[in-house]
Formats: C-alpha cells, structure tokens, sequence
C-alpha cells in the first residue's frame, strides 16, 4: 500500500515538477520583462505612486495567471484562467487607463498624457489572446472526446 | 486548428513584447528629453505690437520624434479677460536632434487700449495660461498646462490731473499733469486736452509732445488757450493720447 501511495507520490511529484520549474522560469521571465527592466529604466519620480501601484498589480497579476495557467496545464482549467486572464488584464487597463488618458498634478503643472492608441493595442494584443485561448479550449476539448470515442 | 491555436499564441507573444519594449523605450525616451528656456528679451514695439521674445530649446535625445509641437500662452486679466493668445508651433523634432525657437507672446496695444482701456493707467496681475502640447512617436500625445501671474506696469500709471487755475489776463487755462511709466516701453507720443464749462460748451484745446523711458515719471502742466467769457466754476478735460502705435481717448475728467 505503502509503495503504491509512494508510486503515486513519485508521479505527482514527476507530473508537476516540470509544470512548476516551466512556471518559475516563465514567471522570472515575466518579472524581468515588466517589473525589473521598467523599474531600472525609469527614474523613481518618473510615475505618481497611483501608478506605480497600478505597475506592481499588473506584475502581480502577469506572475499570478502564469503559475496558475502552468500548474493546471493539460487540463481544461488551463484554458478557463487563460480567458479569466484575459479578462482581468482587459478590466484592468481599462480601470487604470481611464479612457486611455492618465493625469497627474505636480504643484501648479498640470499633465495629460494621451494614451489610447497603447491602450487599443493593449485591448487588442488580449482580444487576439482571447481568440487564442477559446480556440485552445475547443481543440483540447475535441482531442479528448476523440481519444474518449477511440477508447 | 493547432496551428492556428499556435500562430495566434506567437502573435500574441510578439505583440506583448513588442509593445512592452515601445512603452519602455518611449518612457526612457520622454525621461531623456531636455528643455529649458533661455533669457527673455526686453519688449519690442512695433506695428502697434508690443512682443516679448522668449527663447527656448529642446535636446531630443530619445529613440522617436515629437511631432506637433504646440506652445501657446493666453494672457488673462484679472477679470478672466483675453489680453493675448499666442502660440508657436514646431510640426517635427527628429529623434537625436537639437531644436532652437523662440515663443514670441504679443499684445496689441490698440487692442488693448480700446477693449481694457484700465490696463492703460492701472497696473495689474496678469494671469499667464501656458499649454503644451506634442507627440512622442506618432502615438502618444502629451499635454503640459500651467499657471503663473505677470505683473503689468501700466504705461500712464497713476495718471492725475492736478488743479485747473485759469488765468484771466492770458486768457489760459493751466492744467497740470502727472503720470508714470511702469511699462517696459519708452512712451513717446502727443497729449490732446480738451476743455469744456458747465454747459457742454468748448472752451479751447491744447497739445503737447510728451517722451517719457520706462520707469520715469511724467510731471508737466499744459497752458490750454481759452475764451474766458464762457468759463463756469465747474467742467470738464477730454483728453486725448496718440501714440505711433495706438490711441487713446477720450479719457473724460471733471474739474
């Protein structure tokens, strides 16, 4: 009994041990990517803290949806926090962005920056996402009924 | 369908990189940019315009250009009163690049003298809107307003007429006048009075060169021919100021 718990330890063990190494080395990928270069790149003063807390949730957000879409990859789940993904970044752009314009008052300078064309392209990079995944979704599905008839 | 699942997946991947490094790099890009503003010019006349030249520069060091760049000051009174409206425009700053202009802010005198005559003979607290506007990489636009109070020396300040004596003899009217240059351009024009009684009724007129630099004061009085025998105890001065580049009056006063 013993061995058999210890043979399907082994191969839980062996199953999620690549998901979760895939998932640290995408996810320190991710961090690098939207967190270290930027917050290297631009000066501390550069954003308001407003968006430098939006900067950290969306890094939170990346790093999260990673791990989570890694660990459950293979199963329909996968596909189910890719379009929740999806739709949290699509919210959330929008709530940070406004209608695409973000402004800020220092002292008696007042500054708007416009930035709707990132933000449609934004949209638009998770729209394409969105496809991407329900698409995904559908194949994954029609591969186990095929394999569930052949059986 | 897994090809199509796959392509859409790389796009996505490509797409994301692509537009985190274009945020980047027009971030670092906006950070790196160098502006400042070079010494004003002292006040030119000229056309009936009284303009103040202010240089500036900008040191794009960045990856992309900025494009449609747009200064404009608006001044205001104090009453939220258009003074002047001007704007400067540069349509393109390449990347890597140094750009030098001069905003020149005008204010038409005539104008001024005929829509905010009080400007004229009081000094104020201008309000100076400043906005500006440009592109950075065709893509994202940025705006930039701020606010700042100007002192305006008026150019006949504390304008007075003094005690109007007449002269029975000379048939004259003597009438002192005093005022102050506060304004940064050198006064140089003719004084027209006219005097009138009690009644409505012209009694003589007089003229006089008046040259006053920036920041003198005027103190003068102007012997005015006049016909005594209509002269009542109380009455009137129209006067009138005409300069190269604007006029003035008339500026009724009793005595």
């Amino acid at each position: 009994m013993y061995d058999h718990e210890e043979g399907n330890g082994k191969n839980l063990v062996k199953k999620l041990l690549p998901r979760i190494l895939k998932a640290a080395f995408k996810s320190i990928i991710a961090f690098v990517l939207i967190y270290l270069i930027p917050s290297l790149l631009l000066q501390d003063d550069f954003l308001p803290a407003e968006y430098k807390l939006s900067m950290n949730i969306f890094a939170v957000i990346i790093i999260l949806f990673i791990v989570i879409v890694e660990l459950t990859s293979g199963t329909i789940f996968q596909y189910i926090f890719s379009f929740l993904r999806v739709i949290v970044l699509i919210v959330f752009f929008i709530c940070t962005l406004g209608r695409g314009s973000i402004t800020v008052t220092i002292e008696m300078l007042y500054i708007a920056v416009d930035l709707s064309i990132i933000l449609a392209m934004l949209i638009f990079v998770e729209l394409l996402g969105l496809a991407k995944t329900v698409l995904g979704a559908v194949h994954f599905l029609s591969q186990k009924n095929e394999k569930h008839f052949n059986s | 369908m897994r090809q199509v699942v796959r392509a859409l997946g790389w796009a996505t991947r490509i797409l994301w990189v692509a537009i985190i490094i274009f945020g980047l790099t027009v971030a670092y890009s906006a950070t790196n940019l160098q502006a400042g503003v070079g010494q004003p010019q002292p006040p030119l006349v000229s056309n009936g315009l009284m303009t103040l030249a202010l240089p500036f520069y900008i040191n794009n060091t960045g990856f992309y250009s900025i494009s449609g760049l747009n200064i404009t000051t608006e001044i205001r009174d104090h009453n939220g009163t258009s003074v002047s409206t001007s704007t400067t425009l540069v349509p393109l700053i390449p990347a890597d690049s140094f750009v030098e202009r001069t905003h020149n802010i005008s204010v038409s005198l005539p104008y001024m003298a005929q829509n905010l005559t009080y400007l004229v003979f009081e000094d104020s607290n201008l309000t100076i809107n400043v906005l500006i506007a440009m592109m950075f990489a065709h893509a994202v636009s940025l705006q930039m307003s701020a606010n700042t109070t100007l002192w305006w020396g008026a150019p006949l300040s504390n304008f007075a007429i003094g005690e109007i004596s007449a002269d029975l003899i000379a048939q004259e009217m003597i009438v002192p006048l005093n005022f102050e240059n506060h304004s940064p351009v050198y006064i140089d024009g003719t004084l027209r009075l006219e005097i009138y009684n009690g009644n409505n009724q012209h009694l003589g007129s007089g003229m006089m060169d008046v040259s006053v630099p920036p920041g003198h004061m005027y103190d003068d009085r102007l012997e005015v021919s006049v016909d005594v025998s209509k002269l009542t105890e109380k009455g009137e001065v129209h006067f009138y100021f005409e300069t190269s580049t604007f006029s003035l009056g008339p500026i009724i006063m009793s005595w």
